[in-house]
Parts: structure tokens; C-alpha cells; sequence
């Protein structure tokens, strides 16, 4: 699934491991995130929507247009 | 954000990475040891780091969830042999099993026994060790198959 974390996370100047800390996870897995190895869960991508106040669709994309 | 006492920060939930590392080195030095065959205080300081990773798999809580995605792997991978090594022992025991009655059918005899199951049978150590190794195997297939494809 391809996302924007990266770019909002540059928008911030914040570094993997400071997104990783917001987030409650490690910075592995922000970086797995990051490069579309991992899908996170539900609550993880509410936590990354809420930590951008953005949309979750906003955030990632699964290649499917909506209806 | 609401305060948890003793809740894992970014470092430690980092630092399980680093430790499934170490365990999957016992593991090595355990397939190694079978072979040569020590038996002094390092062989048993390994078998402690052997624990790790499948503890780390069995009580997730202080992980993220990418490394229990790893994690699943190493356990698919593990599930995978035990399966494989249970199919082996359920086609060799029922070959004994058959030839028991075979023979019985064919000249009425009911002493004939047959034990190729014991060939199959590995000590528990052996397999506790095999087990180990399948679990590291398939975390490191699944480490390197996020690192090798990984975009820049």
C-alpha cells in the first residue's frame, strides 16, 4: 500500500525515530511503514491520521478509487 | 496523552530487533554443537539466548506490531517444519503399522515387528533445536525480503 508518511514526516523535519516515539512503536516499523512492507493496522493508521489531523485516505493509498 | 507507568518507549521496543539477533546466534552455535558435539558452560550460557525469540513471539506485549509481523513468519516457518517432520513420522509409523499386517494377512504370523519409526524419531533436543532454527529462518527471510526490497 503506498502512503505519504514519508513526505509529511520531511514536512516536519521530524526524524524516524521521533515519528516512531509519537506513534508508540519502533523505528523499524516506522520505516517498514515508510517504504509500503507494512501494512499497519487499524489503530496504528488512526493514530498516524490523528498525530497529521488528516484523513486516513489522505494518508494511504490501496490503488482503489472510491465509489 | 494519558501517562502508562512502565510503558516501552521507542529504544526498547528497538531493542527487541536487536535481541532476536542473539538468540538466533545460540540457535546457530546449537545446529554447530550437535556436530562437535561441547559440553561446557558456553553451550549452556546459548541455550538461555536460544530462549529469545520464540519467548518474544509468545509474549508480544512489550512489541510493536511490525516485529510480530516477523514474528508470524518465524512461526509460519516453524509450524511448517514441525508439520513437515509430523507427516514424515505419520507416513513411517503407518508403514510399520502396515507391514504388521501384511505380514499377519499373508502367513498368519503376529510377532512380526517392524520399527523405521524409531529412525524417524529425533531426541527432544534435536528437535527443540530444529524448531529454533526454522523460527530464526523464517525471521531472517522475512528481515531480509523487507531489506533487499526496500525502496530508497
Amino acid at each position: 500500500m503506498n502512503n505519504r508518511l514519508r513526505v509529511l514526516r520531511a514536512e516536519r523535519n521530524w526524524s524516524q525515530a521521533e515519528l516512531a516515539t509519537e506513534l508508540e512503536v519502533s523505528r523499524q516499523a516506522v520505516n517498514a511503514i515508510e517504504t509500503g512492507k507494512h501494512d499497519p493496522s487499524l489503530g496504528l493508521a488512526f493514530r498516524i491520521s490523528r498525530l497529521f489531523d488528516m484523513p486516513i485516505e489522505q494518508i494511504f493509498d490501496d490503488g482503489h478509487e472510491a465509489r | 496523552m494519558a501517562y502508562v507507568p512502565n510503558a516501552p518507549d521507542e529504544k526498547e521496543r528497538s531493542y527487541h530487533y536487536s535481541l532476536i539477533w542473539l538468540s538466533a546466534c545460540g540457535t546457530l552455535f546449537w545446529v554447530a554443537n550437535i556436530f562437535v558435539g561441547m559440553d561446557n558452560m558456553l553451550s549452556a550460557i546459548f541455550f538461555g539466548a536460544m530462549v529469545g525469540g520464540p519467548a518474544m513471539a509468545a509474549f508480544p506485549n512489550r512489541t510493536d506490531e511490525y516485529f510480530r509481523s516477523l514474528c508470524n513468519v518465524a512461526m509460519r516457518w516453524m509450524c511448517g517444519a514441525l508439520a513437515i517432520y509430523l507427516c514424515i513420522l505419520f507416513l513411517v509409523v503407518n508403514g510399520d503399522l502396515a507391514h504388521q499386517a501384511g505380514s499377519y494377512l499373508a502367513s498368519g504370523e503376529t510377532g512380526v515387528r517392524r520399527s523405521s519409526a524409531l529412525l524417524a524419531t529425533l531426541d527432544s533436543r534435536t528437535l527443540a533445536i530444529g524448531l529454533a532454527l526454522a523460527f530464526h529462518g523464517g525471521y531472517a527471510f522475512a528481515w531480509a525480503h523487507d531489506k533487499i526490497g526496500s525502496r530508497p
